[in-house]
């Protein structure tokens, strides 16, 4: 394994820097933009769906209800606490939202997601994890990259990296977007590749927008285009004969090729035409509520990108513009968390249940991972009057599907939802699962760079093997 | 590895048991004890050992385990799985694992030792301490300092090269003594359009324009070619290319990254700089000093051209960093940026990535834990700052005068003013001065005139009483302050680290003035003992902080004046002030005692006090007038009152005072003897000068330059005029000396775990000169980085010019020369080039001339067809290997061939962090947050998509197209062809090309040229170098 892995490396590694040497021609001439597989062990998961909370959802008003907070409501908070980003701590503060046991399983939720809760029983729901850092862009870059700034692959490009395309008409990371949702804090390098191959970047698909990806409309016909792209081969030919770059000439040549399909395969993508009137009504793609309608359809858009061999899809909120949710962090509730809350959650609740559903009764949930995090959780004490400020001290996320098991928790907070104190989770804990059930040893997902073999989990990751079906 | 996978392979062995321990010689144990166990300890132990790690089950840390292991047979060395595995031979594990294989001659020396019978004096299981202390760090920095660039450099007569055109400089010989040890014939030359194509692009990333690609071919002589290379280096495009190439060794970006994204304020300051550095070839030296130590050069390099202190830009670098958003852990963030600084200046300069000893000593390099924090120390000694860059004349310009001025108008406003006391007091009589506080000269005056007398007494008593218990509540919170600075005393303020030509080095007297540039008044105030930076003009800049405080404290204040500045506490050296967290004070032109908010929240860590104009703030890009005056600085948990200057603070008989005319007469004498003494520039007390100040601010004595006499009127105007002359500084982003400060070591790299302070210095392979003398250490780093016996400063910069010359370095891995490196493809001619580098100025463009102006650079782009397939990534440069262009290569070719015209070039786009330039990103523009001293050139998609279907190219082929179609010389489709082909490509068309193309246009319609320029912009040959 470890001389296959060596080798793969100097390949990537090659390819990366250009070198015109001919020994790689043919791979590339092959597979212009695509990587080689890579796997450990048997994989169960195929794809990822990344349903990213940004902004931090509270977790104590949601997936970790806390009694406590209701009998200690008003009063302050006992113990040490950290330095929050507001510093205007207020005391414990009750949930408005109920909480009861939900499906089979009886894991306890609130009712602030009665959907999502009403797939209890496929929920793998991890309630210590816990983040190191309380601002948005650190804690965006921390939650994709396994580090608090640019420069580091996003998880995605990762799990491309090692689980290699299958559509190379398609890119392997696809973000979707729709009205109203901005990049998270940080910008666009917490979907980027970094020093992994530029294959692996996440495209931001705007399925708003007319074309969803940037450039993927032709400027001319198909059939002058066409004519065009014979008159460019010609010429690159000759100059691939003339020159001693033939092979990354040729695979140029190939690339322009594979543009040219994917300006058909996007557009196919985006036409829902085709999908039943059941299908868009579950997904709620016609919701008055235009936020609700467009995070049905990334979540519809999600299972068609997973249907067409995508690796990895993330899905971005919109903003609702309350309580301190602008476009980068939607759910982050300074103030009015009730009323934030119950918008953000409105929005996403029906379509990511529909999700679950559809992919469940086509059976593609066993090959598909659903994560659903944001890159912290809320404070049990308030911020100012009604709202919670950042809390990456113990919050929740949940997984779905993937050759997991449903119905299950892992870890928990201390009585108030403060800090993670029972199988304490980390973000790299995370991503190592994500990559196991893809068939990946997270330890050996490596790439030298800088020199030193990085991970997406740089030293640290344990599997949540509890949580494994 | 599982042990047994390796005893799979090695069935035949398992039937010899391992030789008992026996009594070994005292020759076999110094060879063991020299060559073995060092080698196991660095090596193995770590996954291998008996206390805490068992990798594979086994431990190779005694006899005992060795034996137990059986991946030994004494005497076999060919049945060993040990030595199959360091050989790495095919079926075996490779180790050691994750880490580059052993060198040959430590693998010889293991199967000699194997040879021997594995003679091994460990005979018991040792422990913890034992096991630690068998790694000898020094042993294994020696040792590994034995790699290639850690040696001297080597200076080898170039051999001679028997075919002539290869014999006229060193780097031919060199390079035709590599091809003839390979076996290799090189290239012929290329031709001349391709030639001076090549040359355009690699010395300036434009293509030529056609006519001047028409006089080359016409003429293409040596001499020809020589004075095109010359002039070439000689344009300004040169050093837009070069200076670009620089900037991915620094990092260059304009913004911080993380939430909000803030600017790095004045960040092109030092893009522009590095370009005409870069262009005017300033010694690499010089850079290199200017870069760390810049602002500290005792003879900067001035540009009197544009007022600038060039060196003092240099230090920019060290601010390229990113930095997290209103960050909660500030000494986090700290580590995080002050390794991104580390990192860069050790890449850059040195291809050595000490970043990596962090945590623990370098795993594969001669770079110890050690290391990392002297450099740190010499990082956080240095604080972030703005930096005024304005030449030393212009720092200077009619300050001299402005100071005899103000002696001037000390004289003649003082007499004028005696000479209006009367009339002054009078209009301090009939002026209705509402309610003042108390600390004004003039409040006892408000608050007693029209007190009844019997009263007038107790009043005064009162105020007396007053303003004594608030004294004293005052002092006494002061002495229990945590913290307390009192500025005005001058040993205080020597120990506060100023900036900023707004500052002197003495604290200003009771009594300093400043003059008001514009406006009605010809005052803007007059000042108790302080330090102020206006004394000249508010134009003038400073950039004040303390000695490093651990909060400790419910608040923090400065008592200061100001407009447009700010303080704040600096936690850890964090620069930004966005969020809540680490707020910035504005400072008001009336004294008080300033809170500087969050000073609680931020309890037990440590900070600096800081306070500047408004400008140097480090996270906002401000400009325009500015000024402060700072008087203390304090923190504890009490509070203090901004208590003015009362009359019970001036001098004088206070006893005299019993009515209102008595105290008229007080203000009377006291308002006299201000006037004299400021006259005389006398000593005076804060008290008078704050009097003076309450009757001339109020207009009591003439400041209204329409009601001044015409020799007093002209002294103002002569100060606006000169002041007129003063610009608002340049400003750079920088560092300033603050504390000098040893890092404690963080074990394993944690902020929670601190150890001994680390004295700053050099690494120790380099012998590690200790910095001891005043200040952060910077001069003496960038003197131990140009020193002598730095082995690694000249080979690291020639090679970086080689890559970008030839597109592949002599030692491949630019940026790292390490371990994990890349060994060099010809070391003589590496060390030849580093050694005429130095002895020749350092001179950068005297290096890049040699490497253009040689034969190996001129040869064509293909294989030899004798040389097969023998050096398939052309190591040995047989030809000149094509590549495609950089990101901003390929834009500002595509522009020019659209207008045959250099364009605004993409060196100039704004390079911000968040949103990097989508055109320029596509082709691998690289991520600003460490040195790339070799960009990737991959191969996606989106590059296709964007040259297909984007505007840049869209637009290029309208504009490039209407210039061929008014173009009335080209009658015919071919001739058009040919003027497309010889713009984008240097070259005419064959005629299978102007076949093709003339059927492509037959097909289009009324676009037809645009419709073939667009498709020329989208072929290869076009964004490539060959």
């Amino acid at each position: 394994m470890s001389i296959n892995l060596h080798s793969r490396r100097n390949f990537l590694k090659l390819t990366a820097s250009g070198i015109s040497g001919s020994v790689l021609s043919s791979l590339l001439n092959q597979a212009a933009g695509s990587v080689i597989p890579m796997r450990h062990h048997q994989a169960k998961a195929k794809s990822v769906i990344f349903l990213y909370m940004s902004g931090g959802v509270s977790h104590v008003d949601s997936f970790d209800p806390k009694p406590m907070l209701k009998k200690f409501h008003g009063k302050p908070m006992p113990g040490k606490i950290e330095r929050t980003q507001f510093d205007a701590n207020g005391n414990i503060t009750a949930s408005p939202w109920e909480h009861r046991k939900w499906g089979q399983s009886g894991l306890e939720m609130t009712d602030m997601f009665p959907k999502i809760a009403g797939r209890a029983d496929d929920l793998a729901i991890v309630r210590s994890l816990t983040a190191k850092f309380s601002e948005h862009a650190q804690g965006n870059f921390f939650m994709h990259t396994g580090f608090p700034f640019l420069g580091y692959p996003s998880a995605g490009a990762w799990v491309n990296y090692g689980c290699g395309s299958v559509n190379p008409n398609l890119p392997g990371y696809v973000v979707l977007k729709s009205k109203h949702a901005t990049t998270p804090h940080g910008g666009v390098s917490i979907f980027g590749n970094a020093f992994l191959p530029a294959t692996t970047q996440g495209s931001i698909f705007d399925i708003a927008a007319n074309h969803a990806v940037p450039h993927i409309s032709p400027a001319m016909l198909k059939t002058e285009q066409r004519r065009a792209l014979d008159l460019i081969g010609k010429l690159d030919k000759r100059f691939a004969d003339k020159v001693a770059a033939k092979d990354a000439v040729m695979a140029s040549v190939a690339n322009a090729e594979t543009a040219f399909l994917m300006q058909e395969a996007v557009p196919d993508l985006t036409d829902i035409s085709g999908e039943s009137a059941a299908t868009k009504a579950m997904y709620g793609i016609d919701s008055p509520n235009v936020h609700k309608a467009g995070y049905g359809r990334q979540c519809l858009m999600a299972r068609r990108l997973v249907e067409r061999g995508v690796r990895f899809v993330e899905l971005s909120c919109a903003s609702h513009g309350i309580g301190g949710g602008g476009g980068g962090n939607p759910w982050d509730q300074h103030s009015d968390l009730q009323k934030g809350h119950a918008a953000m959650a409105e929005q996403v609740d029906g379509p990511i249940a529909a999700l679950i559903a559809d992919l469940k009764q086509r059976g593609m949930l066993e090959e598909t991972l659903l994560v659903f995090t944001g890159e912290f959780g809320r404070t049990p004490f308030s911020q100012g009057s009604n709202g919670r400020d950042h809390n990456p001290y113990g919050f929740t996320a949940w997984l779905a599907g993937g050759g997991l098991k449903g119905g299950v928790a892992h870890g928990a907070t201390d009585e108030f939802g403060y800090r993670a104190v029972e199988n304490i989770a980390t973000v790299y804990d995370l991503w190592a699962t994500v990559l196991h059930q893809l068939g990946i040893d997270h330890e050996k997902l490596t790439f030298r760079w800088s020199g030193r073999d990085l991970r997406l989990t740089d030293v640290h990751g344990e599997v949540w093997s509890d949580l494994i079906a | 590895m599982k042990i047994r996978t390796l005893l799979y392979c090695l069935s035949i062995g398992l039937a010899c048991a391992p030789q008992p321990a026996a009594g070994i010689t005292a020759q076999e144990l110094e060879f063991f004890e020299s060559k073995i166990r060092p080698v196991l300890a660095e090596s193995c132990y770590e996954c291998h050992n008996s206390v805490d790690k068992m990798k594979g089950d086994f431990a190779l840390d005694y006899k005992g385990a060795l034996d137990a292991a059986e991946i030994i047979i004494p005497g076999d060395p060919e049945k060993s799985t040990l030595i199959q595995s360091i050989r790495h031979a095919e079926d075996f594990e490779a180790m050691p694992d994750k880490a580059p294989k052993l060198s040959n001659l430590v693998i010889r020396d293991f199967e000699k030792w194997v040879l021997m019978g594995a003679p091994d004096p460990r005979l018991t299981k040792p422990t913890k301490e034992e096991l630690e202390s068998q790694v000898d760090w020094s042993a294994v920095r020696d040792r590994r300092a034995q790699w290639w660039s850690f040696q001297p450099l080597k200076k080898t007569n170039p051999p001679s090269a028997e075919a002539a055109d290869w014999n006229r400089n060193a780097v031919d010989r060199f390079i035709f003594a590599g091809l003839k040890s390979n076996g290799l014939s090189p290239q012929a030359e290329a031709d001349p359009g391709t030639l001076v194509r090549r040359l355009h692009l690699v010395l300036t990333g434009l293509p030529p324009a056609p006519e001047l690609v028409d006089t080359f071919v016409a003429d293409p002589s040596e001499t020809a070619y020589a004075a095109l290379v010359d002039s070439l280096m000689a344009s300004k495009h040169y050093g837009e290319h070069w200076g670009r190439h620089w900037m991915d060794w620094f990092r260059y970006a304009e913004s911080y990254g993380s939430e909000g994204d803030p600017a790095v304020p004045f960040a092109q300051q030092y893009r522009d700089y590095v370009i005409r550095a870069i262009n005017a070839d300033v010694p690499y030296d010089q850079l290199i000093r200017e870069h760390l130590a810049g602002d500290l050069l005792e003879n900067p390099r001035v540009n009197d051209e544009l007022g600038l202190n060039e060196s003092a830009i240099g230090p920019a670098q060290m601010r390229m960093v990113p930095h997290g958003f209103a960050v909660t852990d500030a000494y986090d963030e700290q580590i995080t940026f002050t390794d991104n600084q580390i990192d860069a200046v050790t890449k850059a300069m040195l291809a050595t990535t000490v970043s990596c000893a962090r945590c623990h000593n370098h795993k594969f390099d001669p770079i110890s834990q050690n290391d990392f924090y002297k450099l740190y120390g010499i990082m956080v000694s240095s604080r972030p700052a703005i930096v005024n860059v304005d030449s030393p004349k212009l720092q200077q310009l009619h300050v001299d005068e402005i100071e005899k001025l103000k002696k001037d108008m000390r004289r003649s406003f003082g007499s004028h003013w005696l000479g209006e006391v009367d009339d002054a007091m009078a209009k301090m009589e009939k002026t209705d001065l509402g309610k003042l506080p108390e600390g004004d000269a003039l409040h006892a005056w408000v608050r007693l005139k029209d007190v009844a007398p019997d009263l007038f007494q107790r009043e005064l008593d009162e105020m007396k009483a007053k303003h004594q218990a608030a004294m004293e509540s005052n002092e006494k919170t002061k002495k229990e302050a945590t913290f307390y600075s009192d500025l005005r005393d001058q040993a205080t303020f020597d120990q506060w680290f100023g900036t900023g030509n707004g500052l002197g080095a003495k604290v200003s007297p009771a009594g300093s003035f400043a003059l008001a540039p514009e406006g009605e008044n010809a005052f803007t105030g007059i000042y108790p003992r302080g330090v102020y930076t206006h004394l000249i003009t508010d134009k003038h800049n400073g950039f004040l902080n303390s000695k490093f405080h651990v909060a400790e404290g419910e608040r923090a204040m400065v008592r200061a004046v100001g407009s447009a500045s700010i303080a704040r506490f600096s936690v850890r050296s964090y620069p930004l002030s966005q969020g809540l967290l680490h707020p910035a004070a504005g400072l008001k032109p009336n004294s008080q005692w300033v809170n500087l908010n969050k000073y609680d929240y931020w309890n037990n860590e440590k900070g600096y006090f800081q306070i500047n104009t408004g400008a140097d703030s480090t996270f906002n890009t401000g400009g325009g007038r500015s000024w402060f005056g700072i008087y203390e600085a304090y923190a504890g948990n009490g509070s203090l009152r901004d208590l003015g200057y009362p009359i019970a603070s001036l001098p004088g008989d206070h006893g005299s005072i019993r009515d209102r005319a008595s105290l008229l007469a007080f203000y009377k004498k006291s308002l006299q003897d201000a006037a004299s003494l400021w006259m005389e520039d006398a000593a005076m007390s804060d008290a008078q000068s704050q009097l003076l100040d309450a009757f001339v601010s109020r207009g009591f004595f003439a400041n209204k330059i329409d009601t001044l006499p015409a020799v007093l009127k002209a002294q103002v105007e002569n100060y606006r005029k000169l002041e007129k002359d003063i610009r608002i500084p340049a400003r750079a982003p920088g560092v300033a000396e603050g504390e000098p400060w040893d890092q404690p070591l963080l074990e394993r790299g944690s902020h929670k775990e601190e150890k001994e302070p680390v004295t700053r210095g050099f690494l120790e392979v380099f012998g590690g000169k200790k910095y001891e003398a005043p200040g952060s250490g910077r001069r003496e780093l960038a003197a131990d980085m140009l020193a002598e016996d730095n082995t690694l400063i000249g080979r690291v910069i020639v090679n970086r010019l080689w890559h970008h010359t030839f597109g592949q370095g002599i030692v491949a891995s630019t940026d790292n020369f390490g371990r994990l490196g890349k060994e060099p493809t010809h070391p003589e001619l590496l060390d030849h080039l580093a050694s005429d580098f130095r002895e020749n100025g350092w001179s950068m463009k005297r290096t890049v001339r040699q490497l253009v102006i040689s034969r190996a650079f001129r040869s064509a782009s293909t294989v030899p067809a004798a040389n097969g397939d023998k050096d398939p990534l052309n190591l040995q440069l047989a030809y000149f290997t094509p590549r495609r262009l950089g990101a901003e290569a390929i834009l500002d070719t595509i522009r020019f061939v659209a207008g045959n015209k250099v364009p605004e070039r993409a060196v100039y786009n704004p390079v911000i962090r968040n949103e990097l330039d989508p055109f320029l990103a596509t082709f691998n523009f690289p991520i600003p947050i460490s040195t790339v001293g070799v960009r990737d050139l991959t191969n996606v998609p989106a590059q296709a998509l964007t040259l297909m279907n984007g505007n840049i190219t869209k637009d290029a082929a309208i504009q490039w197209s209407r210039r061929i179609a008014a173009d009335g010389a080209l009658k015919t489709d071919p001739a058009r062809i040919d003027s497309l082909f010889m713009q984008a490509y240097s070259r005419r068309a064959t005629p299978a090309e102007t076949d093709a193309c003339t059927a492509y246009l037959a097909g289009e319609g009324a676009d037809a040229y645009t419709r073939l320029a667009h498709a020329l912009l989208n072929s290869k040959e076009l964004i490539y170098v060959h």
